[in-house]
């Protein structure tokens, strides 16, 4: 929350502030970059949607990414990407594809050369050009390892204590710079940043060969009367373009993975032979990851907001969004809350969850062999009052353990037949309920103690943060920021439903 | 006239409101003027941040509406419907500095001069009655809770006195007219940041000498943010609200202030027969969004021609979009 001297020192700079766009150069990487550029046009003509092909783009752009997006010399991302993998990957494709071996072999080559290369355009452009001593935030879209990015800078700024990496999240609270410099072409990061000025001298860095746009400077539609004072106080430094010898520019996406491709590929599989599937969304997430979520409307999904008081939120998978961070746990193999319940329930909870394991396992058979509105119609004819087609899907979900009344539930026992161990069944869901809801009560506290402690800074530069829980040896859960919310379904066997997807190794798999 | 309002920094010191606040409160007078019942109007904001822009634009809203407005009309109002009230309603009468339960008896002649007839306390205690004139017939409110059961004897609750805050910025004829409930703003945003905004921070205009200090409430006077028994001018509904709200009295010159994409998101159909202005912090999430909706109202809107505002120089960072409809 901003405070009224905020408020006023955000309209004093509104008023006059230099946005100043910057490039930098180097050779290897523009070389590096239009050959890729190049590949993806090949590949594109050729209109292949080979997982092979994509999954050798994703490690290409990754690479360009990264170096594009980092202070840091080229050679300190050398680790980035198994070069082992690669080649592997490369001689599959060139020998599958013919034509396209002159273009790989072209990529290979200047990666090859960038991948050991001591350069360090970005960092010489700053020792250079800001050696003042005024206080200066830099703004990073990415960074694999923050403390080495901070130890680098702190080595090259060793006269100036006053540069800091700072994040978009933080530029929205009370923190002001004498000067930001943004690192990355201005798509890369929120509008906000260039028009909500926290500084009077914004320094925009980007490589020559990166194309690059004007932030957004009007957003109501046009109007008889326009009033706006946007423009006025900003005063655009465009960059010097004129001894560019590159035929293109190259707007470098900072979604590496195409979630288009990959949706197709998981649309094109074989026909499913497992008995029991369910509905899924896809959730596309930093560092090359994904994970199937059932589609229903149960809020059971851990996520970490910046934007919220609350450090984690429970959503369900049609409220997730790209500014959120996933909570996955990563430590064990078993559902960790469940590992909880189980221990507050005790010797009873394997014959419990068997039985409770039993009559949803039936109640699915029901809704994949029945037409819902059917069930729902069976359902509201044996007393069920809060049935509808949301509803029984949730209630068919091993995410959900029981409806809320009585009358739902025992009208699903009558349904898969078990009306004669309703009440004992629905004692035992009671049971589960609590013991879950106790063991969840439990962990969200340990891991918000957890994330109190935590530089989240970090986590939204990195993209991707582990939290070990206190108490438990190997219970840990990762936090992953969300890149892409599928809005296709998919059936998907239970089992496939939480666990994670690497797509860097989709071809492979 | 600009008011010379100063506000108390953390630090302690007191400076003269900044130039940007000085805006907002000119932009809420401005659209006061406006506030005719034969048109509606919407003025839509993107700023590079969204507090404390919404209570100065209310601030400018009243000063508009108490320095045109006389009591004496109000009194008149007032009175009749206080006598077409049915006997026994239950209704608040101040006095002292105190207000008190009672019940509404009827209208009766005394001494030549028409007169409310209240009653303070219980029947069976003693049923001690009141003859309240025309001129105090403002100590008077509608008590809403129906089921008023009098005291045997009452001293009655402790009351918001006069603010000499509101009396230098609104006028002291102004007393009169904040005595009537009335909802001619509603503020619909976050709790925590406008409660803390309005009721808070300390503002003073320094006049004989001394700062005459109070808050934006004093002035803003928000029934959520003060004694239920209080009377208010504006009234407050959080973003986040579940669409079962207490009846807000709105009538047709009330105003909405949405502070923040959120609130107007959520709340946006719930009053789209009523004059609005939308505050968007452009660094809010759900910034985009709602511009989106902004801009699909203007276009959808069956608006007037050459509608414009008539504003003075604006700070940087501000983007404004206006326009009237017929109703």
């Amino acid at each position: 929350m901003n405070t009224l001297s905020s408020v006023s020192k955000l309209f004093e700079l509104a008023s006059n502030y230099n946005l100043r766009f910057h490039e930098v150069s180097s050779k290897p990487l523009a070389e590096y970059s239009l050959s890729l550029k190049k590949l993806e046009y090949q590949i594109l003509n050729q209109d292949e949607g080979d997982i092979l092909l994509n999954d050798l783009l994703t490690h290409f752009r990754k690479f360009r990414f990264i170096l594009s997006a980092s202070p840091l010399p080229f050679s300190a991302h050398s680790e980035l990407i198994n070069s082992k993998d690669l080649n592997r990957l490369s001689r599959q494709c060139q020998l599958m594809y013919q034509d396209l071996k002159k273009d790989i072999d072209t990529v290979l080559e200047t990666y090859e050369a960038l991948r050991n290369s001591p350069e360090k355009p970005v960092l010489d452009f700053l020792r250079e050009n800001f050696k003042d001593k005024r206080s200066t935030g830099l703004v990073l879209k990415t960074a694999n390892d923050l403390n080495a990015v901070e130890e680098v800078l702190k080595r090259t700024f060793l006269w100036d204590k006053s540069f800091s990496v700072v994040t978009p999240s933080k530029l929205k609270k009370s923190f002001f710079f004498d000067r930001l410099i943004i690192l990355g072409p201005t798509y890369w990061y929120p509008d906000y940043l260039f028009h909500c000025p926290r500084s009077s001298s914004i320094e925009i860095i980007l490589y020559d060969w990166q194309s690059y746009h004007t932030p957004r400077m009007e957003y109501f539609t046009k109007s008889h009367s326009p009033i706006s004072s946007l423009l006025q106080g900003c005063n655009i430094h465009m960059r010097n373009t004129n001894d560019i010898d590159y035929r293109e520019l190259i707007e470098v996406s900072d979604q590496i993975i195409d979630y288009k491709k990959i949706e197709k590929s998981i649309a094109n599989r074989p026909a499913l032979t497992a008995t029991e599937y369910v509905s899924a969304k896809l959730i596309g997430l930093a560092d090359a990851k994904g994970i199937f979520f059932e589609d229903h409307s149960i809020k059971n999904i851990w996520t970490i907001s910046m934007q919220s008081k609350e450090p984690i939120l429970k959503c369900s998978v049609n409220e997730l969004d790209t500014d959120s961070y996933l909570l996955i746990r990563t430590g064990t193999g078993r559902d960790y809350i469940q590992i909880k319940a189980d221990e507050f329930i005790g010797n009873r909870a394997e014959k419990m969850r068997h039985r409770h394991y039993v009559w949803k396992k039936r109640l699915r058979k029901y809704t994949a062999k029945y037409p819902a509105e059917k069930i729902c119609f069976y359902l509201r004819k044996h007393g069920g009052t809060r049935v509808n087609k949301i509803n029984l899907r949730n209630w068919a979900s091993d995410d959900n353990i029981k409806p809320r009344e009585y009358n739902d539930f025992l009208a699903l026992m009558k349904l898969v037949k078990f009306e004669d161990h309703a009440e004992k069944l629905w004692k035992e869901a009671e049971d589960l309920f609590r013991a879950h809801h106790r063991a969840g009560m439990v962990i969200r506290k340990l891991l918000i103690q957890e994330i109190k402690k935590s530089n989240l800074g970090k986590l939204e530069l990195e993209q991707k943060m582990t939290f070990h829980l206190p108490d438990s040896e190997d219970a840990t859960f990762t936090a992953y920021k969300i890149e892409y919310i599928s809005q296709n379904v998919f059936q998907v066997e239970p089992h496939q439903l939480r666990a994670l997807i690497d797509f860097n190794h989709l071809g492979g798999q | 006239m600009e008011l010379e309002m100063y506000y108390k920094e953390d630090t302690g010191g007191w400076f003269l409101i900044p130039d940007w606040s000085t805006f907002f409160i000119n932009l809420g007078k401005e659209l006061a003027l406006r506030n005719t019942g034969s048109k509606r109007w919407t003025a839509a904001l993107t700023l590079p941040a969204k507090e404390y822009i919404a209570p100065f634009i209310g601030v400018g809203i009243l000063s508009s509406v108490f320095i045109k407005s006389s009591a004496d009309d109000l009194l008149e109002v007032h009175f009749q419907s206080l006598s077409s009230l049915e006997k026994y309603t239950p209704v608040w009468y101040r006095k002292n500095k105190r207000i008190l339960k009672a019940v509404f008896l009827g209208v009766t002649d005394y001494q030549g001069e028409q007169r409310l007839l209240i009653q303070t306390q219980s029947t069976k205690a003693g049923g001690l009655t009141e003859y309240i004139s025309k001129e105090n017939a403002l100590e008077i409110q509608l008590n809403p809770n129906e089921n008023q059961r009098l005291p045997n004897n009452q001293k009655g609750r402790a009351m918001t006195v006069e603010s000499r805050l509101t009396d230098s910025i609104f006028g002291v004829h102004s007393q009169a007219l904040l005595k009537q409930p009335k909802t001619r703003i509603c503020f619909v945003g976050g709790k925590e940041q406008l409660e803390s905004e309005i009721t808070t921070r300390m503002f003073a205009i320094y006049e004989d000498n001394q700062m005459i200090k109070g808050s934006l409430n004093d002035l803003l006077r928000v029934r959520q943010f003060q004694h239920s028994v209080d009377p208010y001018q504006s009234q407050f509904v959080s973003s986040l609200a579940r669409k079962n709200e207490p009846d807000l009295n709105l009538t047709s010159t009330s105003i909405i202030i949405y502070s923040g994409s959120n609130g107007f998101l959520n709340w946006k159909e719930d009053f789209q027969y009523t004059n609005s202005i939308v505050v968007l912090d452009r660094s809010e999430p759900q910034f985009e969004f709602a511009v989106e909706e902004i801009n699909n109202k203007y276009i959808q809107s069956n608006r007037t021609p050459f509608s414009k505002l008539d504003l003075e120089a604006m700070p940087g960072g501000i983007e404004l979009l206006y326009w009237e409809e017929t109703r």
